[in-house]
């Protein structure tokens, strides 16, 4: 579907983009995620055209990016935006229009997804009366009028309420048991985790980790142990002979050091905190992600 | 590059403007200001007054003051009959003047002269007012003095009063434009220069009403950063295309207003004003200069990220805008001065400095062929740079661009 190689960008002495490359199979859910700055979004700029790479290729169905193509592509921005002063259904469409969809057509797929989004009231008002979340709700349909092909987003629920970030999972969920495709950029592993097939992990513009989440996660080993506990957590950072070790306030993700048993970790873990509950399972791609980014910044990088 | 979506473009930018409350506003508001700045102060200047005018006169030669009361009686009456001016004779003494001008402050007169015996050779007298901008009252009284001094000093030399009379009627000119092709035609004095200067502010108009939006509309897609969805669905030619096209139909349509309104009140205005033969070439100049400045505002205002500094960046074009018209006054004395062709073939100048001069005089053709010529070329090449400005400007936050790297985006191929 989506072929990027060897992407190169720098702006001015920062890299942005060292050498790139990933591909994304037609009808997954596709993760892009990194760190903020990692390059994401210059990434899905430079994919749709938005920015040149100083660099690299980027294919769509093994042909590069022409003006046709993009009507069937969708983009959603992290930092959100529409015409604050314009009624909604006119901002809608305006932006079919943009993919070539008559303002007819446009306006009647508009209403359909207003009214299944029960933004159907608003259609009239301008965009600055809405909430916040119904704005994003808006440019969220603004990039499904066209019945896109590939759609790629960058954060999508960032500043969305629970109840709204399920809609927008359904929704998601729903294009892709129809064949569609998903570019899903983000910083935050438990959504990724729930909704991607397979990821790309970007730092400091390198690819670091790539493949199917399954895949990625059995490599990882399943010998992780996650550990929910009451009682100063401070102290068990203390302890000694972790391979790695994620501490939060009542809950702990760590591998022991090869040779120590988990049971002696336990014992000296019980001596510390009260464990209420202790399992030996696959990572959390959270800690996979900080362990693979916290790796490339000791690890081996050398300094010229 | 596909025009389909370029008019997309457009006619959201066309609509959605049309719709504004400040564009409804500017079509009302501009005409009634036009209106009053070039109605109001020539109406209230020729308003001819309702009462009488009280105007002393210390006349030491005593032969002054009944010639004057019977010359301004004579030519100034009041609506209503009545004579506009009334000469009060101050007698002449020790402290006349003191008198005279306590009258004055105390609103008895509104002015008065002295007239002493040397007059008829010093040819001076004194005019004292609280007021002396006061023209009509006196260019009247000036000329009225004039008259009599004229009148004594013929009729003591033996001369008729009736011939005097005869003599001093006034003469009228009749100003006969001749066209490039021999043509002939009866011109108010000064026809030209006024049509020079509409066709100027209304390009200006044209321009920066157009070029204002334009600026406007980028910063507003760049601080809402629809500008990448924009760019996602098109191109940046497209987006500019677009743009360009629909702001320019909605000059066209604040115009047609104008020009209606225009129609409709200023009947007398368009019968004053003659239009040459040449008029085409206006239409020539004004189309290449919207199109030569919308692509300088865009290379002004794809980089600026805040309405402030957009009305810094627009404001500078703008004044390249107006620099004809501080030169008016030299080109309509002379304007085949051969300094006057050479501004005219600087692209920045022309479309205005063109549109001024084709009414008063219209340029050779070879100036007309050069002139449109470079300033299509310059057109060309400044839409050519715009448009790598803007797909870079447009991405561009925070710091704004130096000159220096304006230049190299411009000059870079992408």
């Amino acid at each position: 579907m989506l072929s990027v190689s060897e992407l190169r960008k720098d702006y001015g002495s920062t890299k942005a983009l060292d050498g790139v490359s990933f591909d994304v199979n037609p009808g997954e859910i596709f993760g892009l995620l990194g760190p903020n700055g990692a390059g994401k979004t210059t990434t899905i700029r430079i994919a749709l055209g938005i920015i040149d790479p100083d660099s690299g290729t980027v294919l769509f169905g093994g042909k590069p990016l022409n003006v046709g193509m993009k009507d069937s592509l969708a983009y959603l921005p992290e930092e959100r935006g529409l015409y604050r002063k314009s009624k909604v259904i006119d901002v809608l469409v305006y932006f079919g229009g943009l993919r070539s969809i008559p303002p007819a057509e446009a306006r009647e797929r508009a209403m359909r997804w207003l009214k299944r989004l029960e933004l159907a009231a608003v259609s009239n008002r301008k965009v600055d009366e809405l909430s916040k979340g119904m704005q994003q709700k808006v440019q969220f349909i603004s990039c499904l009028l066209h019945e896109p092909d590939l759609l790629i987003l960058d954060e999508p629920f960032s500043g969305l309420d629970p109840v709204n970030q399920i809609v927008m999972k359904d929704i998601i969920r729903d294009m892709k048991s129809q064949g569609k495709t998903i570019i899903f950029s983000t910083h935050q592993m438990e959504q990724a985790e729930k909704l991607c097939d397979r990821i790309c992990l970007i730092n400091e513009g390198k690819v670091v980790l790539y493949g199917s989440l399954g895949e990625i996660k059995r490599n990882h080993g399943d010998d992780t142990i996650h550990m929910e506990f009451e009682g100063d957590s401070s102290s068990l950072r203390k302890l000694e002979n972790m391979a790695t070790m994620e501490v939060y306030e009542n809950y702990a993700e760590l591998r022991t050091r090869e040779g120590i048993s988990r049971q002696e970790f336990l014992r000296q873990a019980i001596s510390l905190v009260d464990v209420t509950k202790f399992s030996v399972e696959e990572a959390s791609l959270n800690s996979i992600f900080i362990e693979a980014v916290k790796g490339d910044k000791t690890g081996g990088r050398n300094v010229a | 590059m596909s025009l389909k979506k370029a008019l997309v473009v457009a006619r959201w930018e066309f609509i959605e403007k049309v719709k504004t409350k400040a564009f409804i506003i500017s079509l009302i508001i501009m005409p009634v200001f036009i209106m009053v700045m070039a109605v109001v102060p020539s109406l209230l200047m020729n308003k001819p007054d309702t009462t009488v005018v009280n105007i002393g006169i210390i006349d030491e030669t005593g032969k002054i003051a009944p010639q004057l009361n019977e010359s301004l009686n004579e030519k100034y009456k009041l609506p209503d009959g009545l004579p506009n001016y009334n000469v009060v004779t101050i007698p002449p003494g020790d402290s006349t003047r003191e008198e005279a001008n306590r009258m004055v402050l105390q609103k008895d007169i509104s002015s008065y002269i002295v007239v002493d015996t040397g007059l008829i050779n010093s040819r001076k007298f004194e005019y004292v007012s609280e007021n002396v901008s006061n023209f009509k009252d006196i260019s009247r009284l000036q000329s009225a003095v004039k008259d009599i001094l004229m009148t004594n000093e013929l009729e003591q030399r033996g001369v008729s009063p009736k011939i005097v009379a005869e003599v001093s009627k006034p003469v009228e000119m009749e100003t006969v434009k001749l066209s490039k092709e021999g043509k002939e035609e009866k011109a108010h004095a000064g026809s030209g220069f006024i049509l020079g200067y509409i066709f100027i502010i209304i390009l200006a108009v044209f321009v920066l009403t157009s070029g204002q939006l334009l600026v406007r509309s980028v910063v507003e897609e760049k601080s809402n950063r629809i500008v990448e969805v924009l760019l996602s669905s098109t191109t940046a030619d497209e987006i500019m295309t677009g743009k360009i096209l629909g702001l320019s139909l909605l000059g066209l349509t604040q115009l047609a207003v104008w020009g209606l309104i225009a129609f409709a009140f200023g009947g007398q205005m368009a019968a004053f004003v003659t239009v040459p033969g040449s008029i085409w070439w206006e239409g020539v100049f004004f189309i290449l200069g919207f199109l030569f400045y919308s692509s300088i505002f865009v290379m002004a205002g794809a980089p600026v990220t805040t309405e402030q500094e957009a009305q810094q960046a627009t404001s500078y074009v703008s004044m390249l805008l107006f620099l004809p018209i501080i030169l008016a006054t030299l080109v309509a004395q002379n304007p085949s001065a051969s300094y006057i062709k050479i501004l005219t073939l600087i692209p920045l100048l022309t479309p205005t400095m063109m549109a001024f001069r084709i009414p008063i005089q219209t340029p050779d053709l070879w100036e007309l062929v050069t002139g449109s010529v470079i300033l299509l070329a310059s057109t060309y090449f400044c839409m050519i740079a715009a448009g790598r400005i803007f797909k870079i400007g447009i991405l561009v936050y925070g710091k704004r661009p130096t000159v220096k790297e304006l230049f190299h985006w411009a000059i870079r191929r992408s």
